[in-house]
Parts: structure tokens; sequence; C-alpha cells
């Protein structure tokens, strides 16, 4: 059977006289109700969300990106963080000065060169690894946790802000830099 | 404060979109890691050619599935078979993925489809865009989108009962 009628009652795509056509189908034809049901069925697994299928370890560096996909876990490691503090406030304090593994990662097969520069190395370039011929590059860093300014610059002078990171400011030369907020002080 | 209108516009334009287009490319290429790259660097295309007055999702669409083209051009796809005793695609790599049992099936059976039908269904199913955005995302006429979906959707019902190979 080939109803693609099914497929545009799926996909909300049906027209009045569509609709009229589908439902006196679905009346007639045992068969394509069945084909119908069958099709919701399967779209209902076919439409839930990727995000919920892929646990916290699929996530192997905290970038802004896929902290997002955690956001429900990180609702419950907050509310958790907030009961430690209030029985163990030394232990937060703690926390608070130990560092954060950090990945930044940027795909630009175009250059031959990438560096990093940020409040974090008082502004002094770091050189970023190459990651094979895959274009992209990348630098781990530890950082402590609060809000920090970096841009990666590129073929020695090209000074690109993090694409994945929405926030940035000026700077006072004219360009633009990333805004980087590691965990949240309580 | 033009800048910072623009700022705030990129920012809500990603918030509003980010989901859907994850879910996209991973339907696309069956593993979270991939997504994320090719994600980011669809962002990157955006921002570089595009900015904040370009905000149209089906425009960010087909950023992310040029994105995904010049990716599986670069770096083979990883094709996941049906059976349930290959080695899973996601653990047995680096970066272990724990999926469910029944989305991994569907994740799977995605993979197997032809490439057209593959892109076309997870475009339907995730980007919540018409039939009419899609055929000028894709460049089909409305009338072969409406009969490739269908026949993905087809061809995935019979892949994940095992009618086809």
């Amino acid at each position: 059977m080939n109803d693609i009628i099914i497929s545009m009652f799926i996909d909300d795509e049906l027209g009045l006289d569509d609709k009229i056509e589908f439902v006196e189908k679905v009346h007639a034809r045992a068969d394509f109700k069945d084909e119908t049901v069958s099709l919701l069925n399967q779209e209902k697994l076919l439409r839930t969300d990727p995000v919920e299928h892929f646990s916290p370890v699929a996530i192997p560096s905290p970038r802004r990106s896929r902290k997002m996909l955690l956001f429900p876990v990180g609702i419950a490691a907050a509310a958790l963080a907030v009961a430690v503090v209030i029985l163990t406030f030394s232990l937060v304090l703690q926390q608070q000065m130990s560092p954060t593994p950090y990945r930044f990662v940027i795909y630009r097969p175009d250059v031959t060169q990438a560096e990093i520069t940020g409040s974090f190395t008082d502004w002094e370039r770091l050189p970023m690894n190459k990651l094979g011929q895959s274009g992209y590059w990348e630098i781990d860093l530890d950082l402590p946790r609060g809000e920090h300014r970096f841009v990666y610059i590129l073929g020695g002078d090209e000074r690109v802000a993090d694409p994945t990171v929405p926030a940035r400011e000026a700077d006072d030369f004219g360009g633009v830099n990333s805004i980087l907020n590691l965990g949240d002080r309580i | 404060m033009r800048y910072s209108k623009t700022v705030h516009d990129i920012e809500s334009i990603f918030e509003a979109n980010k989901d859907r287009l994850f879910s996209y490319i991973v339907r696309m290429t069956g593993d979270a890691d991939e997504a994320h790259d090719i994600l980011q660097e669809s962002i990157m295309r955006y921002m570089e050619h595009y900015g904040a007055e370009n905000n149209s999702r089906a425009l960010l669409f087909t950023i992310a599935r040029n994105a995904l083209i010049d990716h599986t051009r670069r770096r083979r796809v990883h094709l996941v078979e049906l059976d349930d005793d290959h080695e899973d695609p996601c653990t047995g790599q680096e970066h272990a993925l724990l999926v469910k049992d029944s989305y991994r099936q569907v994740l799977s059976g995605l993979q197997a489809l032809a490439d057209d039908e593959r892109d076309i269904l997870a475009m339907v199913v995730s980007s919540d865009l018409s039939y009419q955005e899609i055929a000028g995302v894709t460049g089909m006429s409305v009338a072969n989108v409406k009969v490739k979906v269908h026949r993905a959707r087809l061809r995935l019902r019979n892949l994940l009962k095992g009618e086809e190979p």
C-alpha cells in the first residue's frame, strides 16, 4: 500500500478535501486504518527526542552546546549541590576552588595554525592541537570556576569568537571575545 | 545598542533551533558525537555567512544539511546493522553512548535507509518545517517530498520488522 495521504495526515499537511478523503478511507477500509495506526506508532518512537536517549556519559567535554543537552540532569545536580552547601559549606568552598577541565574545539580546515588566548592565560597565546586531517583544532585546559573571556586566533592574526558560545562582548580593539561561565557560584 | 541586539538575536536563534538541528543531525548520522561536531560547524557557517538578519529555520536546516553532506564526503558515515548481536557503534568506540534498545533500533533503521530517504524523513520529523519548506531546502518538488516521505516511512517499518535486508 502506498497511501501517501497517511504521511500527510501524520505531518499535518492535509487540506480540507484531503481530510474528507482520509476520514472516508479510515471508515471504509480496515487495512487503511491498520496501516495508519501502525505508522503512527512508529512515528511516536521516531519523533522521540534523541537527546532523551543519550546518557551523560555521551558528553565528552563540557562545551556549552553539550551541557545544554544535560539540562534536566544539571537541575538535579544543582539541587544536590545546594543540599551539600547547606550541610558542608567548607566542601563547597573547596569545590569552587578546584579547576574544571574544559575542552575548546574549533573547526577550521583552511588554516595551518590555531591558538587560543583569554583571561585564563593572561591573554598569552596557547597553541591548539590539530586533530589529524579532520579540520578540527582542540586544546584541553583546567580552568577555575567563574567567568572567562577568550578568543581563537587562526592563521596567526584572525581573531574568531567561539561559534558555540553565544555570550560575547566587544573588546577594546574592535574585536569580539566569547564569554564562558564555568559553574554556578553559590 | 546594535551590537547587544545582534548578540541577543543570534543567541535566541541558536537557542530556539539547536535541539531541532541536533535531532535532525543525529538521526542522519546515528552518532551523537558526530552530530555535536556537525552542529558546531553548522552554527559557525551560519554566523560567518548570514547572521541574525537571516533567521529562518529553513535556512538553518539548509546549512546543517550542507554541512552533513560535506561531512559525509570527508568521512564515511558509520552504517549500523540491524542485527542485535552487532557491536554497539557507540560503545565500541571511545565515546560510550547509552541508547535505549528500542530507540537504537529506530536509529539503526534510519541508517539503513537510502540517503535521500533518511534525509527527507529525518528532516520531516526533526524540523517542524512544512513539505513546501522542505522542498525548498532539498531542491525537490513538493509532490516528490510527499512520495519520498511516505516511502521512507514504509521502508523503515519493513526494516524494523526484518522484512527487508
